[in-house]
């Protein structure tokens, strides 16, 4: 008796959860899907009525959604790819490697986390501009190619391997370069899918850049696209709740998809401290 | 006269691999002088000159700029702002994460559809979260209202009430971070040692001891990091203010970055953005020194 | 009424030609300069162009809601008609958001677009920027008849006698309001309140209260300087020094006077007895508008500009349920008799981006933009007024007229409106630092209670030490 009441109890804090978790999203699909107009009703609509999937296809073709969630996925694709690859070459230099100014070398990496990105955001811009990267991929991507903290965590796991591997590999003729590809990468795959996944999360989130950096559709990413149409489309809220679960359905996907690989992203530097 | 060529060829594989250690850091090394340590420094030296709005000459002003903006209500107040946005969030976040990630640690049937659930808003973004929000804080027909009026209290104009706004931009942002908190407080508490708390069973320790003496000390670098993540993440809060109150009304939502962002690219301010930065950037510092020293060396690591 | 018209037909044509004759486009003999004297004829002509090669443009604006879709519409005419120009529709958000973008990219860098359109109170601070092609060079070039125009609209983009903008969207703050709602409360939806005595006499009847609370306001409004600047202009009064800088760089604010506080006061007074509802600072926002359809309180009447009226007669078609009879009704005056509007909107500029096919594909799209027929069907498709008093006549508007009569009352009150320099719109630098202090200043009036006296003047102190820094940095 006493453990049925507390399971319930479990179950209707639970459920108090979901709602205010899911609550948001939940409203705006159901704005999306109300007939055009009806957003506007008062006493707002708690319960569909009527399901008009015309807002979605208007936030397709009229506003270029499908542009910018292929834009995001662009850019943000790259910023993983590019900063995995130049962490794990930094990252292994910094392990397994002896060189003069190492240390010094590996503070000032460690320092540039010190820089918040605020600071450095009115000179990087003017830097892009100077380069003639406004409005272009390049210049959503290469400022954010490099990662102090995917260095640092790299590093950190690499000094979990062996030191024997390294040098039995050396007497099998391996140089830097193919244990670090054949050893090292294969080895550190968990590692390396993380510091990805966390890098496409915050590359996808970002707000403030592609605000400055874009002026188009070619290039705005799917953040700015949203705040754009939320403010052009004021008189559409159907058309807007309709961007904004599109905007939504391509990272719950990867939720779903990838919950274990995010799970471990996420929690990196919280677990090894 | 022997060690001398086995010395020169250990010379020479030494300098190939500097060479190659050097290769292999200086994608990375470029891009952080490029777009970090230069900005740094230009910023710096941006903040001694008033610049005009459409570019042309910048006049050399010097720390009078210095003394104007740290004399500034407008950014004293940003500075303010951004203190108690943390404070709304932070702690709140945590508490809320902490609770949802207990929750979901319970066995019962289901439970992974909740973890998923809890998880979920992590697949959205500011922009996503700011727009749902703006239709959940309405303040005609949106739902929060609706719900106070019929509870029989007044309706609150929650984006544009100076008292209000600042609160519903946190709620925005502490239901966006809900999913990031409960993950990793989720995973921490699933890695705890069971044996512990079979040990507590058997001394019988009631639940909340056990919460206080056991799970809340061996979850604390969790905590912590959750704690640091949150706290560096609403230093930085930007896209929700940008969708839903634009710094206003009254400043009242005016965060240290909206500030910045206003001062350089609404204003075409850059000297005073500049030092506005590098401001942020001493605050930033300083509060995450605090932040290792104060909490850091308590936490309770395995 | 119709003699009326006719007379302001004649009138608007008489000051085209005095002004045509004089060189210039301005109203007075010959429009002051502010800075080195630049008139027409010391200028180079621009030479003849003639395009050959296809060309792609950027034409960055600000349009949202019904206005966007209309404005794709035109652009996609302009596109059937001059297949070697390919125009780029650009949404950059409001117009300030545009602007900042402009200046961030570099206004005549290769990432500035051909066309621009922009709020009519960045004029001056556009002129400073000495990096747009001004519009004149293309109208005396190409004999562009400025004659038919609205001479208030065009007057306002005209500095230092040179037409440096060409004026494309105009709007005005109106009243909407439910006929509905006056009829129920026995008022008549035909005669509108015209003043603020009016006002506050119909507001006490459309009021409704539950105990000592309001339960239904009168009139919801926004928080924005745009209608302090018009209540200025209603009762004729200045808003910055040398005749709102049109005799003359401004270096000071004047709305820091009687007429000034006349509206804040009865912005206070009505927030405090409820007679308005304050829905805050809203840009672009319908919150004014959402209170008009909320059964539950909200307001019977809403302040908010005519460029909403598209959405809301569209809105209203798509909702016939909500029983609302729209009805618009121009600006009531502070003063009993006050008509004077500040014909402001937004005009489209061409950045000198020294790019010569671009700079006369920009010419060519928005000379067509501004034609007579495009301007018709531009205000039967928006909730723009046309820039020019021809397109009334052709058919386009004639039946938007029929079928919703509450358009034709904004072209009844420009009509109506005298052009003056009150009515001219203000010319300062930085117009937008100086809105941002009234609405600092009225949201502390509202929200905190400090008074009238003391809020404008706290404006008018720090609007003028915005202007003194600008002026500094640009002499």
């Amino acid at each position: 008796m006493k453990r049925g009441l507390r399971v319930s109890g479990l179950y209707a804090l639970l459920l108090l959860g979901s709602i205010i978790v899911l609550g948001p999203i939940y409203l705006a699909l159901l704005n999306a899907l109300l007939p055009r107009g009806a957003t506007a009703d008062y006493p707002p609509h708690l319960l569909p009525a009527g399901l008009e999937f015309g807002s979605f296809r208007d936030a397709w073709t009229d506003v270029p959604m499908g542009r910018y969630l292929l834009n995001s996925l662009a850019v943000s694709s790259a910023i993983a790819a590019l900063s995995v690859t130049t962490s794990v070459l930094a990252a292994y230099a910094f392990a397994f490697m002896r060189f003069p100014g190492r240390s010094v070398v590996f503070a000032l990496f460690l320092g540039s986390l010190m820089v918040p990105w605020e600071v450095s955001v009115v000179p990087n811009f003017q830097t892009i501009r100077t380069l003639g990267w406004l409005d272009s991929y390049q210049g959503l991507v290469v400022p954010f190619a490099a990662s102090a903290l995917g260095i640092f965590l790299l590093r950190q796991h690499f000094f979990t391997i062996p030191r024997e591997l390294r040098d039995a590999a050396a007497m099998d003729g391996y140089g830097h370069l193919r244990f670090l590809w054949r050893i090292v990468v294969p080895l550190s795959r968990p590692s390396l899918g993380a510091l990805g996944v966390f890098s496409f999360l915050s590359a996808w989130n970002q707000y403030l850049w592609p605000l400055l950096v874009t002026n188009s559709d070619d290039h705005r990413t799917v953040q700015i696209g949203l705040a754009l149409v939320s403010s052009e489309r004021i008189d559409r809220v159907d058309i807007v709740m309709a961007a904004t679960v599109i905007a939504l359905l391509p990272m719950l996907l990867l939720l779903l998809l990838f919950q274990r690989q995010l799970v471990r992203g996420l929690t990196a530097g919280a677990v090894k401290g | 006269m022997k060690a001398f060529p086995t010395n020169a060829r250990r010379l020479r594989r030494a300098a190939g691999e500097w060479s190659l250690a050097w290769l292999l850091i200086s994608p990375a090394a470029a891009l952080f002088a490029a777009f970090a340590f230069y900005p740094l420094g230009k910023a710096m030296y941006l903040s001694l000159y008033e610049t005009s709005p459409f570019g042309g000459k910048d006049i050399y002003v010097g720390l009078d700029q210095w003394q104007r903006v740290m004399q500034d209500d407008a950014f004293r107040k940003s500075l303010w702002v951004t203190g108690k946005f943390v404070l709304l969030t932070v702690p709140a976040g945590m508490v809320l994460g902490l609770a949802l990630a207990l929750l979901s640690n319970q066995r019962l049937m289901g439970i992974t559809i909740f973890r998923t659930i809890f998880s979920s808003t992590i697949a959205s973004s500011v922009a996503i979260a700011a727009v749902t929000w703006a239709l959940v804080l309405n303040p005609q027909n949106g739902i929060l209202n609706y719900v106070l009026k019929e509870l029989g209290f007044r309706p609150i104009s929650w984006l544009t009430d100076p008292q209000w706004a600042l609160f519903a931009v946190a709620l925005t942002t502490v239901w966006i971070s809900i999913g990031f908190t409960t993950i990793v407080i989720l995973a921490a508490l699933q890695g705890l040692p069971r044996e512990l708390y079979e040990s507590a069973q058997v001394d019988g320790a009631g639940r909340i001891r056990t919460f206080a003496s056991i799970t809340l000390p061996l979850l604390s670098p969790a905590l912590f990091f959750v704690g640091v993540v949150s706290t560096i993440s609403a230093l930085q809060t930007f896209g929700q203010i940008d969708v839903l109150t634009r710094g206003g009304p009254l400043g009242e939502t005016r965060v240290a970055v909206y500030a910045i962002y206003e001062d350089a690219f609404r204003h075409q301010d850059v000297g005073t953005a500049c030092v506005e930065s590098i401001v942020l950037f001493a605050v930033i510092a300083s509060l995450t020194i605090l932040q290792f020293r104060a909490v850091g060396r308590r936490v309770f690591y395995q | 009424m119709r003699t009326r018209m006719l007379l302001a037909h004649l009138f608007a044509g008489f000051v085209v030609v005095a002004a045509i004759g004089c060189g210039g486009g301005g109203t007075g003999p010959q429009a002051t300069s502010t800075g080195a004297p630049a008139t027409a004829t010391q200028r180079p002509a621009r030479k003849p162009f003639d395009l050959t090669s296809p060309v792609t443009i950027d034409f960055w604006h600000s349009m949202g809601g019904a206005n966007a879709t209309a404005l794709e519409a035109l652009v996609k005419d302009f596109q059937a008609r001059e297949p070697n120009i390919h125009v780029n529709l650009v949404y950059q958000g409001g117009y300030t958001d545009s602007f900042n973008k402009l200046v961030a990219v570099g206004m005549n860098s290769k990432d500035a677009p051909a066309v621009i359109q922009l709020e009519d109170v960045l004029t001056q601070t556009m002129t400073d920027s000495k990096k747009t092609v001004p519009m004149q060079d293309f109208v005396d070039r190409d004999r562009f008849d400025l004659g038919k125009f609205v001479p208030q609209a065009r007057d306002y983009y005209t500095v230092d006698g040179l037409l440096r903008s060409m004026p494309f969207n105009v709007s005005s703050p109106i009243l909407y309001y439910n006929a509905n709602a006056f009829r129920a409360a026995g008022l008549d939806p035909a005669n509108p309140p015209t003043d603020f005595d009016q006002l506050a006499r119909a507001c006490e009847k459309l009021m409704v209260r539950k105990g000592d609370q309001v339960t239904r306001h009168c009139i919801a409004t926004d928080i924005t300087s745009w209608y302090f600047e018009q209540f200025l202009a209603k009762q004729g009064a200045l808003y910055v020094n040398h005749a709102n800088g049109r005799d003359g760089r401004a270096d000071a604010v004047a709305f820091n006077s009687p007429e000034g506080l006349k509206v804040m006061r009865w912005w206070q007074e009505g927030v405090k007895s409820g007679l308005i509802l304050n829905v805050g600072r809203n840009p672009a926002g319908p919150d004014a508008l959402l209170a008009l359809v909320n059964p539950d309180g909200g307001a019977a009447i809403a302040l908010q500009s005519s460029a909403n009226l598209r959405s809301v007669v569209d809105f209203l078609e798509a909702n016939k349920g909500l029983n609302i009879d729209p009805a618009t009704a121009p600006l009531p005056s502070p003063t009993p008799g006050g008509k004077g509007i500040v014909l402001g909107g937004a005009s489209l500029w061409i950045p000198a981006t020294g790019d010569t096919p671009r700079e006369e594909a920009a010419w060519k799209l928005v000379s067509f933009l501004s034609s007579a027929e495009v301007q018709a069907k531009w205000h039967a498709t928006s909730g723009y007024l046309p820039v020019r008093f021809d397109s009334l006549d052709l058919q386009p508007v004639q039946d938007l007229y029929k079928k919703y009569p509450q358009f034709r009352l904004l072209v009844d009150e420009i009509r109506q409106s005298p052009n003056t320099r009150a009515t001219q719109g203000a010319l300062m630098g930085p117009s937008q630092q100086v809105r941002d202090a009234l609405v600092s200043a009225i949201e502390e009036m509202l929200l905190r209670g400090t008074s009238p006296e003391q809020a404008l003047k706290q404006a008018e102190s720090q609007a003028n030490e915005a202007i003194k820094r600008y002026n500094r940095a640009v002499e």
